[in-house]
């Protein structure tokens, strides 16, 4: 079986579209990944190079908004999460918290 | 006038939602213009990215430099003996490839046109054959020669596997140059990381090369089976 899985920054901006919903583009990803990523800082750029590469894994579906006045007359790019990228996001986040575990029982970071 | 120069900036396909971006997060002009530099590297690599088939641009590079070689060897066989001469010869494939991954990078895709492959290759050794007449590290008439056989050799590659915008895609489906990027992404770091050691090498005295070459070698082996 073919294991679907996402990088940190991919499992970050995932979930930030995951939490956006309806509203999830450019720039409101972006604040919402900076707000998860703190204290490191994110650019705009990377988000873009992101969301393309999700893109193109299949991932996510994008569709381009009517335009709006506070944009100067331009259009919003849309993303939406497919099944694909929530598989690929439960199955990292699965592994993570694997690795958490065994890695907590062993230094005693997990209460047990 | 800043968003207008921008604007031209960025790829057509993602201009429209990047400029908007843009507007929404910046109110000033200064914002707009550090913002927007900040971001339009990203967006051009990650256009080249989705456009650029890493094993067609293998192909057209090792066909390009191949001619660029073979005249030489006609013409000025001392290039190829001289120091530098292989890598001067590697400066109009390296120029003309950059203009042609641009090109596409830049392609409206939009505005479909079937002969844009072709037009592209003929404007990519038009500019190249310009810049190596102003800045003339090869003889031209070699340049001449060389750009002519190279366009026969990409016309004919570009028409068995036409630019990744203009192939046909599966909706909703990973993209169709996902696949072979996978496989080929190693082979363009490997192929870069050996272009490099080449540029590297025949910048040192010809006593050190050979021996740094070696090392360097040794230890990409060495590093290639560890990482595996």
């Amino acid at each position: 079986m073919k294991f679907d899985s996402a990088g940190p920054f991919e499992q970050l901006v995932l979930t930030a579209i995951l939490v956006l919903h309806d509203d999830a583009y450019g720039v409101s990803i972006h604040a919402k990944v900076a707000e998860m990523a703190k204290p490191r800082n994110v650019s705009l750029g990377a988000v873009y190079v992101t969301l393309d590469r999700l893109e193109d894994k299949g991932y996510l579906a994008s569709w381009l908004a009517d335009p709006t006045p506070e944009r100067g007359g331009r259009s919003k790019r849309f993303y939406r999460i497919e099944a694909l990228g929530e598989r690929a996001l439960r199955e990292s986040l699965n592994l993570s918290r694997r690795v958490w575990q065994e890695a907590g029982r062993v230094r005693g970071w997990l209460k047990t | 006038m800043i968003e207008r120069i921008i604007g031209i900036l960025i790829p057509p396909a993602c201009r429209e939602e990047t400029l908007g971006d843009l507007r929404e997060r910046n109110d000033g002009a200064q914002l707009f213009l550090y913002d927007a530099l900040r971001t339009l590297p990203f967006v051009i690599y990650s256009r080249i990215r989705r456009t650029t088939d890493s094993v067609v641009f293998l192909m057209e590079a090792f066909s390009t430099y191949i001619s660029f070689i073979s005249t030489a060897w006609f013409l000025y066989p001392g290039l190829l003996i001289g120091r530098q001469g292989w890598l001067r010869l590697a400066i109009p494939c390296a120029l003309a490839l950059l203009v042609l991954m641009l090109e596409g990078a830049y392609a409206d895709p939009r505005k479909r046109w079937p002969r844009r492959p072709y037009v592209a290759v003929v404007m990519a050794f038009g500019i190249t054959g310009v810049a190596l007449a102003v800045f003339p590290v090869l003889p031209l008439r070699l340049v001449a020669i060389g750009s002519a056989l190279s366009m026969g050799f990409l016309l004919m590659l570009r028409t068995m596997f036409p630019p990744v915008s203009d192939r046909p895609q599966q909706a909703q489906g990973p993209a169709y140059w996902q696949k072979q990027e996978m496989v080929a992404g190693g082979v363009l770091k490997l192929t870069a990381a050996v272009a490099a050691l080449m540029a590297g090498a025949s910048l040192l005295p010809e006593r050190v090369a050979a021996p740094v070459l070696a090392i360097a070698v040794v230890a990409g082996v060495i590093v290639w089976t560890i990482r595996r």
